[in-house]
């Protein structure tokens, strides 16, 4: 019963910033209040607390609770951002339509259902592509439409075709290896993972950078927690090896992350740099895909939630990069590091939880999957690869503290600053005090929310907030299922 | 078989081959309507009838949205490339196919008609799911893998629980909702509903089936004038918008040596010799100067375009005009002028006979305006010339 105040705020709050979208500061307003009281309302979830509608069972969970609290308060501080640096994306409302999706997807106990709901709730996604149509736009939101509706019909297609197997002796081993593929693809068509990215790369230059990590992180977060829910409760019992399935999903993982890596290594604009950051990573929940096995479940479920809140907070750092100094090019950032400290302390933050270190959560998790994908000596090798961001993030270092552009020269103060310090002698003139004040404190406050969102980050890359237990005791829940 | 069953799962079939081939969008949302309406009652349980009742309502509330962003005047869809024969009969071995699944391996719970319509439904959306040419189109496609998807849930693992119902409905309204917004914010961009306008690469805008291939015969040589890439004709090859599609003029080669293929024809360059008109100064308001209104129109929408531009190079456009002297030197079509000693080989550019090639649609904003009056002449590269005559009724 606790989960349904949360979910249902999300929904109604999505649906009210849906409707109220032709005029952005209101449609803005209702969906950060929906925000904060989905936050809210799912810290008071308790975990075993279960409710039952027409057969079907609603399961509280911490790792649900986490996704909720942590998913509101990244959209929160996106829109946040958002409204800082004049983007007008309906941040917010498709934030809180996305949870609410995520929510049903993460607590029910029937699959079907769940893809159902993940996939409903990846179509707010659309919103934020649409957010100011142009001729790209379009093409692009017309093309994730796509995506969407054909993974989700990939997913449940294949659940309901392995249903079947369970009350048979004997499985076809031919028929589950197709449908396990086409689970795959389905969930590796969300992330974006080469060669399925082209939706993906067109989204990174359609959206806001501040909305990319909702549709490319968030949304298909969700999406991938049913599918390894289906992974871990049907497919694993079945003990059924498909050894050439899962090499195959091992390939794709590989091309992913050096590929992506790469990509977000040589692209020049920013907004691609993010996309591809976004999507090498994706590489590790794909290759915990090709572990058919239950007791992978808990390092990959943490390992999304780091996913989503270190790209998330990778992206709200392009996004007050680019306001602060006006550019989209890394070559015309030469210097931001030294002109912008804040800015240049949060990346580092963003590359910590990224890439992590021996010993903490997102590092042990990311082994976890590699060696139980393949083994050693091989899955080294992947645990190596997962260092691939530090190259991506330390040539923006490099460009941050080479020479200084005009353009950065000509950029943002990072620090704040007051206007004037005499006292407004009437609520006219502090209001216009506020208002001076606050648009030439821009940088700065665009700056804290990136902070803000990259400390968070890095507190979950480390395994705080409960998260690895969380991760576990879900991941049992969802054996248990079967 | 239930033969209930079965009539249903025709007429789910039936109506979404409606939805997929019919290029008016109304029709087509009413034929998708119809498919949404019809599936539910193929695979639910009688038992209960508010799931049946929530996704009726749920396919209706699609339907809306959808005719919401197929409103307007001629607003069509691309159609079926292949037509509604190819379509019916790949749908039908789908369906048969799929119906006799259940007895070879599938082993189904719930009816086997409704494995067979899912088959059905996944072989007629493929064509606007993969290679979708408007808004509207891939919307209906998408819908049909939903439903198709629903179907086989249904045939494999029985009747849906009621919340499951609720949950389908949800996902088709959405679906269809999503759509809907595409669609509308791509005509608030474009006009109009086709994505080959939005930068679709490989996908180009399929005209009405009004224009048949004019063929002309001259000098014992035969050279097939037509719209689409591959000359296909009345079905497949790519055409313009249908409604700003101008007369259709035909290329007819009048030299006494072999005709040439069409490959030359791209070379071509159109010179403006002369201007018969009063000269409009530039960017004044009515008649705009020759040559400049094409490329003023490529970044407007289509149906607010002058004229439309030339899909291909081997497809030249004239503007008819008042006849000259020089230029009139052919009676007729019927009768072409006969090349002049010593200039070789001649590409005679000549308009439709009046009434073999109306527009479909008439053009509303550009027939009352006045058709610029410039001569113009075609030379290829390779030395050749096509003159563009004026129509048949301003020769005389």
């Amino acid at each position: 019963m606790t989960v349904l105040p949360s979910l249902l705020v999300a929904a109604v709050g999505a649906f009210a910033s849906l409707l109220t979208g032709r005029w952005p500061r209101v449609s803005a307003a209702v969906g950060l209040a929906s925000l904060a009281l989905t936050a809210v309302a799912a810290t008071t979830i308790r975990a075993e607390d279960e409710l039952a509608i027409g057969g079907l069972t609603i399961e509280a969970t911490d790792y649900l609770r986490l996704f909720l609290v942590l998913g509101a308060v990244t959209g929160f501080v996106l829109t946040g951002l958002g409204l800082v640096i004049g983007d007008r994306s309906p941040v917010a409302g498709a934030t809180a339509g996305v949870l609410a999706g995520a929510g049903i997807a993460i607590s029910t106990s029937e699959p079907v259902h769940g893809a159902i709901a993940a996939t409903v709730g990846g179509l707010f996604g659309l919103l934020l592509t649409l957010g100011s149509p142009t001729l790209r736009s379009v093409g692009v939101a017309a093309r994730e439409l796509r995506v969407l509706v054909l993974a989700g019909c990939l997913v449940i297609g294949a659940i309901a075709w392995t249903g079947r197997f369970t009350q048979t002796e004997v499985p076809d081993v031919g028929l589950l290896g197709l449908a396990y593929l086409a689970a795959v693809a389905a969930v590796a068509v969300r992330f974006g993972a080469i060669p399925f990215h082209g939706w993906a790369a067109r989204v990174a230059d359609a959206a806001s950078e501040s909305s990319l990590p909702l549709v490319m992180a968030l949304g298909p977060a969700s999406f991938a927690v049913v599918g390894f829910s289906w992974l871990g409760n049907t497919v694993a019992p079945l003990d059924p090896g498909l050894g050439l399935e899962r090499a195959l999903v091992v390939v794709v993982a590989a091309m992913t992350i050096v590929l992506g890596s790469a990509a977000a290594t040589i692209h020049d604009d920013l907004e691609h740099v993010v996309g591809y950051g976004i999507l090498a990573d994706a590489g590790f929940v794909v290759l915990a895909l090709a572990v058919v096995d239950a007791a992978v479940l808990g390092p990959v479920l943490g390992y999304l939630l780091i996913y989503v809140l270190a790209k998330s907070a990778l992206a709200a750092w392009a996004a007050a990069t680019r306001h602060a100094f006006d550019a989209r090019r890394v070559t015309e950032l030469g210097g931001w590091a030294r002109r912008s400290p804040p800015l240049a302390l949060g990346l580092l933050l963003v590359a910590l939880a990224t890439v992590g270190l021996p010993g903490v959560a997102v590092w042990e998790n990311r082994a976890a999957v590699s060696l139980a994908a393949l083994g050693t000596p091989l899955g080294y090798l992947f645990v190596a690869a997962g260092i691939a961001p530090a190259v991506v993030l330390g040539r923006l270092f490099v460009v941050g503290y080479g020479r200084t552009t005009p353009v950065v020269a000509a950029g943002l103060t990072p620090w704040p600053r007051l206007m004037d310090r005499t006292r407004p002698r009437n609520p006219r003139a502090a209001l216009a005090w506020i208002a001076m004040t606050w648009a030439d404190n821009r940088a700065p406050i665009a700056a804290l929310w990136v902070l803000l969102l990259a400390g968070l980050s890095l507190v979950i890359a480390v395994g705080g907030l409960g998260l690895r237990d969380a991760a576990e005791a879900y991941g049992r829940l969802v054996v248990g299922r079967g | 078989m239930s033969p209930g069953l079965a009539a249903v799962a025709v007429g789910i079939v039936a109506s979404a081959l409606v939805a997929v081939s019919v290029r008016e969008a109304r029709a087509a949302v009413l034929g998708i309507a119809l498919t949404l309406v019809l599936t539910p009652v193929l695979t639910a349980s009688p038992d209960s009838l508010l799931p049946l009742a929530a996704r009726i309502v749920a396919a209706l509330l699609a339907a809306y949205v959808l005719s919401i962003a197929a409103r307007g005047e001629a607003m069509s869809t691309g159609g079926s490339s292949l037509g509604w024969p190819v379509e019916a009969v790949a749908a039908g071995a789908a369906g048969v196919a799929g119906f006799a699944a259940g007895d070879v391996g599938a082993a189904t719970i719930g009816p086997p008609e409704a494995l067979g319509a899912a088959f059905a439904l996944l072989v007629l959306a493929a064509g606007p799911v993969v290679r979708a040419r408007d808004t509207i189109r891939l919307t209906i496609g998408l819908i049909l893998v939903v439903q198709a998807t629903s179907l086989l849930r249904s045939s494999l693992a029985g009747s849906p629980s009621a919340l499951e119902e609720a949950g389908w409905a949800l996902l088709v309204a959405a679906v269809a909702g999503g759509g809907a917004l595409v669609a509308i914010a791509g005509r608030s961009v474009t006009g109009s509903l086709e994505l080959a306008e939005l930068g679709r690469v490989g996908v180009r805008v399929r005209q009405p089936d009004a224009h048949p291939i004019q063929v002309q015969e001259r000098a014992g040589a035969t050279i097939p004038v037509r719209r689409g890439r591959l000359g296909l004709g009345r079905r497949g090859g790519d055409r313009t918008s249908p409604v700003a599609t101008p007369p259709t003029w035909s290329v007819t080669w009048t030299g006494p040596e072999a005709p040439p293929v069409l490959a030359p024809i791209p070379e071509m360059e159109v010179v403006p010799l002369e201007s018969e008109a009063p000269p409009a100064p530039v960017g004044a308001e009515g008649e705009p100067e020759p040559g400049v209104a094409a490329e003023a129109d490529a970044g407007r929408p289509q149906s607010e375009r002058s004229e439309p531009a030339p899909e291909s190079g081997t497809e030249q456009q004239a503007v008819p005009r008042s006849p000259e002297p020089e230029a009139a030197a052919p009676a007729s079509p019927a009768a072409p002028p006969e090349p002049e000693p010593g200039r070789g080989p001649e590409l005679a550019v000549t308009p439709p006979a009046p009434g073999s090639s109306e527009p479909a649609h008439p053009r509303s904003t550009d027939e009352a305006r006045p058709r610029p009056r410039t001569r113009v002449k075609a030379r290829s590269a390779a030395g050749r010339t096509a003159r563009i005559m004026p129509p048949p009724d301003e020769r005389s």
